[in-house]
């Protein structure tokens, strides 16, 4: 992550300065580090409108909401860099989470006559394969059969909702606290239980991203998902395997979205079919507030983590301060658009001419 | 005026009067770059300006400055003697300065119409008059004699014909400047040949224009002033009569330049590469192999270059080779195995690469850095255990950045920082980084400037020498020469000829193709006269071009001897012919059918062609006017002895000049489609082996004359009388191939005039050119 953005500021920061001379340098700090200023900004104007807001015990609760959408976007940020969208993330968030609550019911198997109680393990296991599974149809669809990502995941999307609703009847599982006598309790856990007061749901989103930000920096597979997002052409004719990496990112993002799902319903004691509505749009916004480029290839964890925390916490800002729900999704829109216009400002500028 | 050897001294002020726009004493900084340091250009009224100079000396800076894209920070402009100043490009259109970009901008999904009159659409009363421009935009087509209807979409047409569609939306806003970058560099060498043709036309009605191109010898072609920009000054500056090439090269550089010389001084290894009868099918489909059953051997150490036109299939035999491409026969051995099997990354694992020809599209990833670009292929190679590590790839960044001389600031920079030749250099480093056996370069000259280029064929000289197997591809005769030890030259997707570096550039280009199909025909069928025109839109028949060609040849004939006399032919080629002359009146003319010529109605009966003509110039017209076919043979002469007809034929018989069109035999024929002739009539020539007729002659593919009782009906001069005679036949299209051979064949023709496409399926049926053959 690091090294690329410093590339970015160099190669961009010469070239500004050639353009528009030495002063630009701030503005351009400012543009490189606009998520970071953005958080600080909403930060300090919260803590002066309520003395409530910048508490640990707040800071946590609020961070405990955006785990869901860092890990949704982080999956996300992986397929935009890739060139493409994914809008099946919230549906599959919410089919993850109806799937593991339809486990932890006891799966009734009719031919032993016995029902199975899965433990919590193998019940996110399997859960997270769903998602995989789900993420391998939409990499397949895009990659080989050449759908357009947007109606491919589109497609899913619907897909992934209608299972859901089907499973349940429409309805919510409500119990989802397991039977010691089964020996599969524990999936509160996820949501409930705090780490030297860390909540789970941060824990697992901070090892996410890790991993991710591993994945992009450190690893073969990194460097082909940059290059392949970059210049599909020009990586494919270096040896970059290029289908595989983009059947590898929806899944990945697949299984993102079921982590998400897990986590939510956890938080929730319930898992219902409707979870996760519109959530692949907000992970969308926390990629692009985060400064990645929808064409591909520009775009890191760090800054998508950032962006999810800048949505999350304006929203949770509003919130307490009191302001209506109305209110909130005028100023999440808001948000969404100028980060988009101020990513054009800093790549569409290096197209001009000198 | 002379050449100027100090950068920065002005143009003496007598070169002034006749330039249109002249650019003073101007500079333009870029902070601290300095793109142009006080450079006066002249624009030549009504004269081809070329501007040369290697990537990076400002010519596009100039250019953008004359064009109102960008401001001069000093200096000035002068219009037809008056300062001005351009702060936009609508402020340069309405000045009449238009600039015609390299890369076309066009809308693709929008017709001819729409794209000449985008953004200064023809009000009527219900929103754009659109029959108003489409009437403006089909006269406009017509001035530059293309035949483009202004409702085709842009994207159903070829590159060369959506420059014309360029050219005309600067015509259309009357434009007296007309700058065009680079206008030929995706064309075809037919193309240019059009579109110089058109840029002779926009001269002679008073357009001035600055033309930029890499390729010196085109330029120089078309230019009647040079002027050389390096590093931002003016280095030279004179009339076409006064420079050749050397001098060019020797101002854009600055000194002798040399490609180099093929690597010597050691023996070539085992077989490297082994091509065994390749078939590629063309991408996109068409239904044709791009490649076809191509079979070529290269050894360690050896150097092969390919050269071949546009289309020829150098680009699918590469690529095939690379493993994008998916072949429809035949093998390929990589140190003789098999690799049909293997995909991209499995050839790069075994040695096998490719730097492809678009480098931009197909070879840099722009949002990674320089550094990221090079280690791209051999990722691998700093892979330990499941990371990479960092020390690793900087150690192969800076090999690389080394080994292929990289001018940068370090791996960390911006790809988009380097110039076109540094970035080519990104794209060779980073295949030799994955240290190859076979290296594969698609055009690895293509526009980088000549001091890169010279760079770039010494690394691959360098490469060989140390036992790499390579094979580049080149459109430039001169870059063959250079460093290759074998020249492959294709055609069609075949290998037409092989040369050893001793080549001369004209064997090369010979055994291409298409710059000798006039040479040819002339020579393998003992013409006088042959012209082969292009037709862009590749139709089946190419009436259109046909008829242009055929039109301005008779022309010219008029013009030269006013009261000539003339015997037409019949056809619909002709009649095109007739249709567009552009003659004034030639009262003194003197015309005649040499053919029966009552049918029943029909348009192309062997009179109209004639009639028409006569109409058209006031000259007078002597016809036969008796049947096409007799009742008889016997019949026929009793036709002849009439006394209307005897004197039609002992006019035929002087005639200075006989323009007559080719006929098929087979079923489509015109003689049996206008009612001409019956089809049983033409079915007993056909078995007869009549395979082409001219002037209701037929011959089989010989040549030799066939006669049938059907053929003996008809009424037309004898062929003893025709022999005599200067015959000029206007013919072409796919389904007239066979006939226009038998007609070539007969020796009866002192002049053709074919399509493109035709000629070369005429030629091509002769087989290869032995003369061209050789190792």
């Amino acid at each position: 992550m690091t090294d690329l953005s410093k590339t970015k500021a160099s190669g961009g920061g010469t070239f500004m300065t050639a353009v528009l001379g030495e002063n630009f340098t701030l503005g351009r700090a400012v543009l490189e580090g606009r998520a970071f200023f953005a958080l600080i900004a909403i930060i300090v104007t919260f803590s002066f409108l309520s003395p409530n807001y910048a508490t640990v015990g707040n800071f946590l609760i609020m961070a405990n909401h955006v785990a869901i959408f860092g890990l949704l976007a982080i999956g996300m940020l992986l397929v935009i860099l890739n060139g493409g969208i994914d809008l099946s993330v919230g549906s599959v968030m919410g089919l993850t989470g109806v799937f593991a609550g339809f486990l932890m019911q006891g799966v009734e198997l009719e031919s032993l006559g016995v029902i199975l109680y899965l433990p919590v393990w193998a019940v996110v296991v399997l859960t997270i394969a769903v998602g995989a599974f789900v993420g391998i149809v939409n990499g397949v669809l895009i990659a080989y059969f050449r759908v357009p990502a947007f109606v491919a995941t589109l497609g899913t999307l619907y897909v992934a909702r209608g299972v859901a609703l089907l499973m349940t009847n429409g309805l919510t599982f409500n119990n989802l606290s397991g039977d010691p006598s089964f020996g599969n309790t524990g999936f509160g856990w996820l949501g409930f239980n705090r780490i030297g007061g860390v909540p789970i749901g941060v824990i697992v989103m901070t090892v996410v991203a890790l991993a991710a930000g591993l994945l992009l920096l450190r690893t073969a597979f990194g460097r082909w998902l940059y290059s392949s997002g970059g210049n599909e052409r020009a990586a494919e004719l270096s040896g970059v395997p290029v289908k595989r990496v983009q059947v590898s990112v929806y899944a990945l993002s697949g299984m993102c979205a079921a982590v998400a799902g897990l986590v939510l319903s956890s938080q929730l004691t319930s898992a219902g079919p409707t979870a996760g509505t519109t959530y692949e749009l907000t992970a969308i916004a926390a990629v692009v507030v985060g400064g990645a480029s929808l064409m591909g290839g520009r775009g890191n964890v760090r800054g998508t983590l950032l962006g999810a925390f800048v949505i999350g916490f304006l929203s949770d800002g509003l919130v307490i301060i009191g302001v209506s729900s109305y209110w909130q999704t005028v100023f999440t829109g808001t948000v969404i658009v100028l980060a988009v216009m101020l990513n054009s400002i800093q790549y569409g500028g290096k197209g001009k001419p000198g | 005026m002379n050449a100027l050897h100090s950068p920065g001294v002005p143009v003496g002020s007598a070169d002034a009067a006749d330039a249109v726009l002249s650019a003073q004493n101007v500079t333009k900084s870029f902070g601290a770059v300095h793109a142009l340091k006080g450079v006066n250009f002249n624009v030549h009224r009504a004269q081809v300006t070329t501007l040369f100079g290697e990537n990076g000396a400002g010519k596009s800076t100039l250019m953008k400055i004359l064009s109102g894209v960008l401001r001069p920070t000093s200096g000035e402009l002068i219009l037809d003697g008056q300062s001005v100043q351009i702060g936009s490009t609508v402020e340069a259109r309405d000045l009449g300065i238009s600039i015609i970009h390299q890369e076309l901008s066009l809308a693709p999904n929008m017709n001819v119409r729409d794209n000449i009159f985008m953004g200064r659409e023809i009000a009527g009363p219900f929103g754009v008059d659109y029959a108003e421009e489409e009437r403006q935009a089909r006269d406009l087509m017509r001035e530059l004699e293309e035949d483009i209807d202004p409702l085709t979409p842009i994207e159903d047409l070829r590159l060369g014909q959506q420059q014309v569609v360029e050219i005309a939306r600067a015509l259309s806003v009357k434009s007296r400047i007309l700058i065009m970058d680079e206008p030929t560099s995706a064309l075809s060498a037919s193309e240019v040949e059009v579109l110089f043709k058109v840029i002779h036309d926009l001269k002679e009605r008073g357009v001035s224009i600055v033309y930029i191109s890499h390729h010196l010898e085109e330029a120089l072609e078309i230019t009647d002033h040079a002027v050389v920009l390096r590093d931002g000054s003016m280095t030279a500056s004179a009339p076409r009569s006064e420079i050749d090439l050397e001098w060019i090269v020797r101002n854009m550089v600055g000194e002798n330049f040399d490609l180099g010389a093929p690597p010597t001084g050691y023996d070539f290894g085992e077989v490297a590469l082994s091509i065994e009868n390749l078939s590629v099918p063309a991408p996109g489909g068409g239904g044709y192999s791009a490649v076809d059953r191509l079979s070529l051997n290269v050894q360690v150490g050896e150097i092969v270059c390919i050269y071949g036109l546009m289309g020829a299939g150098r680009t699918e035999l590469l690529e095939c080779i690379a493993g994008r491409l998916k072949s429809s026969g035949g093998r390929v051995l990589l140190k003789g195995q098999d690799i049909g099997g293997l995909n991209i990354a499995q050839r790069i694992g075994r040695g096998l690469v490719l730097t492809p020809e678009d480098r931009q599209r197909d070879g840099l990833v722009q949002t990674m850095s320089v550094g990221q670009n090079l280690s791209l292929a051999s990722i691998s190679a700093f892979t330990r255990g499941l990371l990479t590590s960092r020390a690793a790839e900087q150690e192969i960044i800076e090999t690389s950045i080394r080994n292929v001389t990289i001018k940068t600031d370090g791996g960390g920079a911006a790809i988009g920082s380097l110039s076109g030749g540094n970035q080519q250099k990104v794209v060779i480093g980073k295949m030799l980084a994955t240290n190859p056996d076979v290296l594969l370069l698609d055009e690895p000259s293509r526009g980088i400037d000549i001091g890169a280029k010279a760079e770039v064929f010494g690394l691959l000289a360098e490469g060989a020498r140390k036992g790499l197997a390579v094979i580049y591809t080149t459109s430039e005769v001169g870059e063959c020469l250079a460093i290759a030890h074998r020249i492959i030259v294709m055609h069609k997707g075949r290998i037409s000829a092989v040369f050893g570096p001793d080549a001369t550039k004209e064997q090369i280009m010979a055994a291409s193709g298409e710059v000798n199909l006039v040479q040819r025909l002339k020579a393998d069928f003992n013409l006088d006269h042959c012209e082969v025109v292009t037709d862009l839109h590749q139709d089946e028949l190419p009436v259109v071009p046909l008829g242009l060609a055929g039109a301005a040849f008779l022309s010219r004939e008029i013009a030269r001897t006013p009261d000539m006399l003339i015997g037409a032919g019949h056809g619909r080629t002709l009649l095109a012919c007739v249709e567009s002359i552009s003659v004034g009146t030639a009262p003194d003319l003197r015309l005649v059918s040499p053919m029966g010529g009552l049918t029943l109605g029909n348009s192309t009966n062997p009179h109209e062609v004639v009639s028409r003509l006569a109409h058209l110039t006031g000259a007078t017209a002597t016809v036969m006017p008796v049947p096409f076919m007799a009742n008889s043979a016997s019949d026929r002469e009793v036709l002849l002895g009439q006394k209307e007809v005897a004197r039609a034929s002992g006019l035929a018989r002087e005639c200075d000049l006989m323009l007559v069109g080719i006929g098929t035999t087979v079923g489509e024929a015109e003689l049996v489609t206008t009612g001409m002739m019956e089809p049983a009539e033409m079915d007993d020539i056909r078995r007869a082996g009549g395979r082409g007729e001219v002037l209701g002659h037929f011959f089989d593919s010989t040549g030799r004359s066939v006669e049938t009782d059907g053929a003996r009906r008809i009424v037309t001069m004898p062929l003893a009388d025709l022999k005599q005679r200067r015959i000029i036949a206007v013919a072409g299209g796919k389904i007239k191939v066979i006939a226009i051979r038998a007609i070539l064949e007969s020796r009866l023709l002192s002049g053709l005039i074919i399509d493109e496409p035709t000629a070369l399926e005429i030629v091509e049926m002769a087989g290869p050119a032995d003369t061209s053959v050789r190792h």
